[in-house]
């Protein structure tokens, strides 16, 4: 079975990008535009990995965190993608429990390698 | 003798009244104007803010399309395209770095501005910026210098402001030093200020900056050159955050140059009491 992605992320041009580049490596990938899509997340299991963009429209990103965490679906791995990349932005995101901070556009080789690395 | 008058001039007292009235309406008006700035200023912030954001996520898009095409991921491309897309990409890339500085400047112009204090020594922050920009020193041909006193104090301050003003600083020197020029990067203690201050350089042999325009530079939107063709692209806003970042710490920011004879910025920051 193919590692499972939920890429959370509102802009459709961003995220259809990455959709394209994941499933091209062989992922499977679920889109959610907002935070209640994605803390809405149905499984069956939880996702391998969780690329999380913290700029909802409907909530901060890393609320994504906490609600999934609630119902046992926290993801295996989650990422945070951010424009910003200040110390108060990645220690904001690792408290939260990500397990890294990528600063937007993430260079498409570099998001490969650690979605890979993680489902290793 | 001269004639002294010691009751009141009624006259006078009248006058003065009414001067004093029509300061007190110049004052009100006055105030009024302000709250009124400020309000557009404030706007304006919003504004730069909103704009900003709302222009990265689109060319955010553009910059991974283009990475997606340029890397074959959806089809084999011929070297001409490669390069093509490469454009897009540096481009894009550039366009990018505009505006997260014109949202740095948006974000830190107005309002109150914490700083995320921390101990760190500028001897690491020097390694690690220089080593960011070691693949365009040598693309451009350019010899990049270090020179870190011994026992230099650690710094009290806010590392990723310190960061963005190095990174900055060294920016306009690899930008504005011709192929084959010296770049360097001095960092010592402050001469005017002993043991309480700690003195950064950064030093270059490009074109220099007038003297005139020492101050001119620091300003918002500021460009020596402000016609089209100038062969600098930029926002005029990079030393102003420095200025600001400099200054939030308690420290000083110049420069030290002349046309034709290299530029020297030099900046303070407060050392650690040990």
């Amino acid at each position: 079975m193919s590692p499972r992605v939920l890429l959370v992320e509102d802009s459709q041009m961003i995220s259809g990008a990455l959709k394209m580049l994941l499933e091209s490596s062989g992922f499977d990938v679920t889109l959610a535009a907002t935070a209640a899509e994605a803390a809405a997340w149905e499984g069956p299991d939880r996702a391998d990995v969780m690329i999380l963009d913290l700029g909802l429209p409907d909530a901060d990103g890393l609320t994504v965190i906490a609600s999934l965490a609630k119902r046992g679906m926290k993801p295996a791995a989650t990422f945070a993608m951010t424009g910003r990349n200040d110390a108060e932005t990645i220690e904001r995101c690792l408290a939260a429990g990500c397990d890294d901070v990528l600063l937007k556009p993430v260079p498409v080789q570099q998001l490969l390698r650690i979605v890979t690395q993680a489902v290793a | 003798m001269s004639d002294v008058r010691l009751t009141p001039d009624v006259s006078n007292e009248y006058e003065m009244a009414e001067r004093l009235s029509h300061l007190e309406a110049e004052l009100i008006e006055a105030q009024r104007v302000i709250a009124e700035l400020r309000d557009r200023d404030a706007l304006k912030t919003q504004f730069l803010s909103n704009i900003s954001h709302d222009l990265r996520t689109p060319l955010t898009a553009i910059i991974t399309h283009a990475e997606i095409l340029r890397d074959g991921i959806l089809g084999e491309v011929i070297p001409k395209q490669k390069d093509s897309i490469s454009v897009i990409i540096t481009g894009g890339r550039q366009l990018l770095d505009m505006i997260a500085e014109i949202l740095t400047h948006a974000r830190h112009s107005s309002g109150p501005l914490n700083l995320v204090e921390s101990v760190f020594s500028v001897e690491e922050v020097v390694e690690q910026v220089t080593a960011l920009n070691e693949s365009l020193v040598a693309k451009k041909g350019l010899t990049l210098e270090r020179n870190v006193c011994r026992d230099m104090p650690m710094v009290r301050g806010d590392r990723d402001k310190v960061i963005h003003v190095l990174t900055n600083l060294l920016g306009n020197a690899f930008e504005f030093t011709p192929s084959g020029g010296r770049v360097w990067v001095n960092v010592g203690i402050d001469p005017a200020e002993g043991v309480r201050m700690v003195l950064v350089e950064v030093g270059d042999t490009g074109r220099g900056i007038a003297p005139d325009h020492h101050e001119l530079i620091f300003r918002e939107f500021a460009q020596v050159d402000s016609s089209a063709s100038r062969g600098h692209h930029g926002t005029g806003l990079g030393l102003t955050i420095a200025r600001r970042f400099v200054e939030l710490h308690g420290g000083r920011i110049w420069v030290e140059s002349d046309l034709g004879s290299g530029s020297r910025f030099f900046f303070t920051l407060p050392a650690e009491r040990v």
